[in-house]
């Protein structure tokens, strides 16, 4: 098991070094020379000249992104062009924000998505199944930031049980910390909640036709413990892929749900940077975002294989 | 503690202000919702941590360093400045115990406070008030270069005296120096690497801890502070959040003690029980242009654009709270000119058709307003688009982060114009520095004339606000009659919401939020 | 929308081989078109959906007001005879600014998910159909932009280039060409193994020809539900990107930007940001009904690649 995980990881690098090329890559974008730009008004042609110098505009591209991703590795990101904070500083000390808020997104949506899919699964074709299936495709189209503000009208605003911006961090206070992000956590988790509540259906309702339940059926085992036991785990594949699928929209999904709460995570940081054309940050949180996409994309396949052993062998 | 109408009564006379006539819009605004905010109370509980949430983060922690006004706000708890402006605008000491003006209003001579220190352990003198005076002169990009520049030369008297030269205009500098041009930093870190973010150099009731910028600062109180009734806290949190809801929440909730109300909040704030407080403000609303872009060039052009904005639409969008205006403070304020009202520029877009025809323009011109990404901003520079695509000026809106929009505007001069708020300085002669002088750090364009640089010095060289106050109504009609490139659109009024437990919080006249003596008392109803 | 995903990928064979003369498409298309339109749910959506376009398309003409005139003595109003959905902060009609904002987010999601096509769908065939190093490598390429949220990649490219809705739109179109290139690519590379292809190679005719007229009309179906149920999807980011400020710039409405401004008066007018929401909602369910739809009446395995 773990040698599958470290051999996945290993294959992730390649995978990385390009993503980080392209990264670096986006500075390309900016229009203008930014020597010019950052040598003050009205810079003289030697000015700007030493600005280059400094900022190393004269070596090659490749070998300015060696540099910076040699720096990248040792978690030096560079420094922010307005706060003068290491880029590296400002992520580390916003991430626990943006981890508890997919992590827990993802355990609502897991949690409700298994639940009704399996509800549903089990008694396909019932009022109960119908239902669940109306409500997954709505769940699904429902704009996730939309969704949050109707839960700030509706559980903030007009029955005010939860609170509606700021974070308390987890070793502070674990009550305030769950009460903060339930709201947010919610509007982000439904539409994944939702496809997972499609393919837990229809995963499940094809394994209890299989052969091997029929027998435990007719063993005599419980329902319950059938679909626990047998069903839920051969479901789980279909389910997981999904999870990886959304992970990835679930990240990109915070930039808005932290601007809709007031939650400082790199999202909000992000947010914050694009405004003030802070570069270095921008390159920093989607070099961060993209490999936390990787990694849960490998913990995704090293559980195909805690799921279905076959995997781990080919 | 007083209430609200003596303490005007003190931002009046304390300051040796004029009672220019108060004109009805103002007044009748203010009176009716002006409270003062609870008075400190015996049962303040020290160990207390104080909470604030503002809109917009600072852009360096070293007093020379920052480009926004606002920026003050975040250095306040970690640097003391010679002088204390209080809250109704009185100048008072601080590290500097006393002063006397020569009588030819050229010299400044300070006695300073005795047995204090810096942070970092060097001690406060003579000395290092002179290293810092002279670094703020000096220092290139210095926010505070323009409010010091009348200043010749810092002489050492002695370890508890300082002798501040000037051309004339010292009696201006007293104000001044209750601002960030008066902070005092240990001169041993003025070289030291990260001071902007993590300063170590400070002389006020606290240190900087905990920095996320865009997000929230942690300043924890100093030992042996040397006036303690101004330490009642061991912890101030200064919170960020550009979105209002999200601001008056914070406080509903108590994620945070107090915020500042936009318009929108004020019933809202009032109907969750919070109590609210303001008290009159010298805040304005400004467009700015860059003369040297655009065609801002031409007297013809800034007058239509006066004409071509209906004033009162912002006033409608801030229901209330932003009173139509045409110079940039209010005409209670000693430094304006009471004949100035809102309607100085009257709404006329047939006027301002007429004058952009006269300037050869007749289908208008288009450029680029900067603003900061705040929603209130973006909704008044829509109102403002709406009204110049009537007479033909096409306006685009871009909306930047307030760090950037003043590095754009002041520092690189790439932007045409911006939008934002201009709260008042310790001093008037600060803003009138940097607004209307050719070398003012918001007059990218240098703009000026002979005679408003003439005013501008005669107006410094008075020794009290008497004597500045004829001075300045002839500055605001000379500058109203070239209709500068700074178009002021309204007088802003800005109250606080906080919970029953904020005691000792004063809302200073200049905008300047100060949080000196506020302290956390238990025994209150939240 | 029943057993998707239960039947293995490509298991289906092509409903076209090469005897599939005209009349025999022809029956296939009335056979599509009747199970679609027995489909009341997909029907309803496609229903929703020409209305919204059409509405937007004529809102110049259509739109009581005009889209960026402020009225403030009359701001933030509830419905009334004069303003049917009420209107905004600064006066301005939220009907009027619905309408208009339907021209900037359905545009803005049509060019998204053309730039994806565009990108998308070539290089699938081409992955497809050849195979081999071509095939590897523009697949990892695939892998590689797949790792960035389309979001957060926009916004970087947005931090680059400043504001715009076209550059922001054109990188989640970017961001989104690897699903369209990999249901291409699975779909040719399935159609690739029938025996009529292998025929046509082996006559000689040029790859060109073969796959304009006998792959690309066999991988249409999976291809237009997909491109459907991207359209939501391209959808909600402009709506995020703008809620946010960093797409259409003012006066420019978009139904993201009309959101982002109603949800600041929640408090006060929760109604403003209740209309735009729906808005939103009802389009990218439409979109999604319309997919699943398709899928269904055009009776075949696809799997959603989103």
């Amino acid at each position: 098991m773990l040698g599958f995980f470290l051999r996945r990881v290993l294959t992730a690098i390649p995978l990385l070094a390009v993503v980080s090329f392209l990264v670096f890559s986006l500075i390309l974008l900016v229009p203008g020379d930014p020597a010019v730009s950052l040598a003050g008004q009205n810079p003289t042609p030697e000015q700007i000249a030493a600005m280059r110098e400094q900022l190393g505009l004269n070596d090659p591209f490749l070998l300015r992104y060696g540099r910076w991703a040699l720096a990248a590795i040792q978690g030096d990101l560079g420094r922010s062009l307005f706060t003068s904070q290491t880029v590296w500083a400002d992520i580390t000390a916003r991430m626990p924000t943006t981890l508890s808020l997919v992590a827990l997104s993802m355990v609502i949506a897991l949690i409700i998505g298994v639940t009704v899919g399996a509800v549903a699964g089990l008694r396909p074709g019932t009022l109960i199944d119908r239902a669940a299936t109306v409500a997954a495709s709505v769940g699904v189209a429902l704009p996730y930031f939309w969704t949050g503000m109707l839960l700030i009208l509706l559980l903030a605003i007009k029955y005010p049980l939860l609170p509606s911006v700021g974070y308390t961090p987890l070793t502070e206070d674990p009550v305030e910390w769950l009460r903060h992000l339930t709201l947010p956590a919610l509007a982000l988790g439904l539409a994944p909640a939702a496809i997972i509540a499609r393919q837990t259906r229809a995963a499940l309702s094809t394994v209890m036709g299989e052969d091997y339940v029929r027998t435990a059926r007719a063993k005599g085992m419980s329902p319950l413990r059938i679909v626990g036991k047998h069903a839920l785990k051969n479901a789980a594949v279909p389910v997981v892929t999904v999870f990886g699928i959304e992970a990835s929209r679930l990240i990109g999904g915070t930039v808005v749900i932290e601007q809709v709460f007031a939650l400082p995570g790199i999202g909000q940081l992000a947010y914050q940077a694009v405004f003030s054309s802070d570069f270095p940050v921008v390159q920093g949180v989607v070099l961060v975002t993209a490999a936390m996409v990787i990694f849960i994309n490998i913990v995704v396949d090293v559980s195909y294989g805690y799921f279905n052993p076959r995997i781990r062998q080919s | 503690m007083n209430t609200a109408k003596t303490k005007l009564a003190r931002l009046l006379c304390g300051t040796g202000l004029l009672m220019l006539g108060v004109p009805g819009l103002a007044a009748a605004q203010t009176a009716d919702a002006m409270q003062a905010c609870p008075a400190a109370t015996s049962g303040i509980d020290e160990s207390k941590t104080f909470t604030w949430m503002y809109s917009v983060g600072n852009t360096s922690f070293d007093p020379d360093k920052i480009t926004t006004n606002n920026s003050q706000m975040y250095l306040y708890p970690v640097y003391d400045s010679l002088v204390h402006i209080d809250a109704s605008g009185a100048p008072n000491p601080m590290l500097a115990t006393s002063w006397t003006l020569s009588d030819d209003g050229k010299v400044l001579e300070m006695t300073l406070r005795e047995g204090w220190s810096y942070h970092d352990g060097t001690p406060f003198d003579a000395a290092s008030v002179k290293a810092n005076i002279e670094r703020s002169k000096t220092l290139p990009g210095s926010f505070n270069a323009n409010a010091l520049a009348s200043i010749t030369s810092v002489e050492v008297v002695d370890a508890r005296t300082v002798r501040l030269i000037t051309e004339g205009g010292a009696g201006a500098l007293i104000g001044v120096l209750g601002g960030s041009a008066g902070m005092m930093m240990s001169p041993a870190v003025f070289e030291a690497e990260g001071q902007d973010i993590k300063p170590t150099g400070g002389s006020g009731p606290f240190r900087m801890t905990r920095y996320l910028p865009g997000t929230s600062v942690e300043y924890t109180a100093v030992e042996n502070y040397w006036e303690p009734d101004a330490q009642n806290v061991a912890k101030m949190v200064f919170l960020i959040s550009g979105d209002d809801n999200a601001r008056l929440n914070a406080v509903t909730t108590g994620a945070a003690d107090v915020t500042f109300l936009r318009a929108s909040m004020y019933e809202p704030a009032k109907a969750a029980g919070l109590t609210v407080c303001q008290q009159p403000s010298l805040s304005s609303y400004n467009i700015t242009l860059n003369t040297a872009r655009s065609e801002f060039g031409d007297k013809r052009v800034r007058m239509a654009m006066n004409h071509a904005i209906d004033r009162s639409a912002i006033t409608q969008l801030t229901n209330g709270f932003c009173q139509p205006a045409a110079q940039l403070f209010p005409p209670f304020y000693y430094a304006s000119n009471p004949e100035i009202g809102g309607d100085f520029f009257a709404y006329d877009p047939e006027k301002a058709k007429a004058l952009l025809a006269e300037a050869g323009l007749p289908d208008g011109f288009s450029f680029d307003l900067e603003v900061i990404n705040l929603a209130l901003y973006q909704q008044i520079a829509e109102v403002i688009q709406f009204y110049f695509d009537q007479v033909g000026i096409k306006m685009s809106i871009t909306p930047l982060d307030i760090g950037a929009l003043g590095e754009n505007f002041s520092v690189k001069k790439t932007s045409d114009a911006e939008l934002s708020e201009q709260k008042a300085q310790s001093d008037p002669s600060i803003l009138t520095a940097a607004y209307y002088l050719a070398d003012g750090f918001e007059n990218p364009g240098g703009y000026s004339t002979d005679e408003i640089t003439q005013l501008h010095l005669d107006a410094m060289a008075g020794a009290t606000a008497e004597e500045r106050a004829p001075i300045y109504a002839k500055f605001f009609a000379a500058v109203a009659e070239e209709a500068y490139p700074q178009i002021t659109l309204c007088h802003l009024a800005t109250p606080f919401a906080m919970n029953g437990q904020v005691v000792g919080l004063e809302i200073y006249t200049d905008g300047a939020r100060q949080f000196r003596g506020v302290g956390i008392d238990p025994s209150r109803k939240k | 929308m029943s057993g998707e995903a239960t039947l293995p990928p490509g298991g289906a064979a092509p409903a076209a081989g090469p005897a599939a003369d005209e009349t025999e498409r022809a029956g296939a298309s009335r056979r599509f078109i009747r199970r679609f339109a027995s489909n009341r749910l997909a029907v309803g959506a496609l229903a929703v959906l020409t209305v919204m376009i059409a509405a937007s398309a004529l809102a110049p003409w259509i739109a009581p007001y005009r889209m960026d005139a402020i009225d403030m003595a009359h701001r933030l109003s509830g419905p009334t005879a004069l303003h049917w959905l009420g209107t905004d902060s600064l006066g301005r009609d939220t009907l009027t600014r619905l309408l208009w904002g339907g021209r900037t987010s359905l545009s803005a999601a049509v060019l998204a998910v053309t730039v994806a096509t565009v990108i998308g769908v070539p290089f699938g065939l081409i992955a497809g159909y050849f195979g081999g190093r071509i095939d590897w490598l523009l697949s990892r390429a695939a892998d590689v932009l797949m790792t960035f949220p389309p979001l957060i990649l926009a916004i970087a490219i947005i931090a680059a280039t400043g504001p715009g809705l076209i550059t922001a739109m054109t990188a989640i179109g970017v961001v989104y060409a690897p699903r369209l290139f990999r249901v291409t690519r699975g779909a040719t590379l399935s159609v690739r193994a029938e025996t009529y292809i292998e025929a046509s190679v082996s006559i000689g005719s040029p790859a060109h020809r073969i796959i304009a007229t006998r792959v690309l009309p066999n991988i249409l179906s999976p291809l237009l539900v997909q491109i459907s149920l991207m359209l939501a999807a391209a959808l909600l980011a402009e709506a995020a990107l703008s809620l946010l400020g960093l797409g259409v710039v003012p006066p420019t409405p978009s139904w993201g930007n009309i959101l982002g401004r109603g949800f600041l008066e929640i408090r006060s007018t929760p109604q403003l940001m209740i209309w735009p929401g729906l808005t939103i909602a009802l389009a990218t369910l439409s979109f999604n009904l319309l997919g699943d739809g398709l899928r269904d009446a055009l009776g075949r395995e696809i799997r959603k690649g989103d």
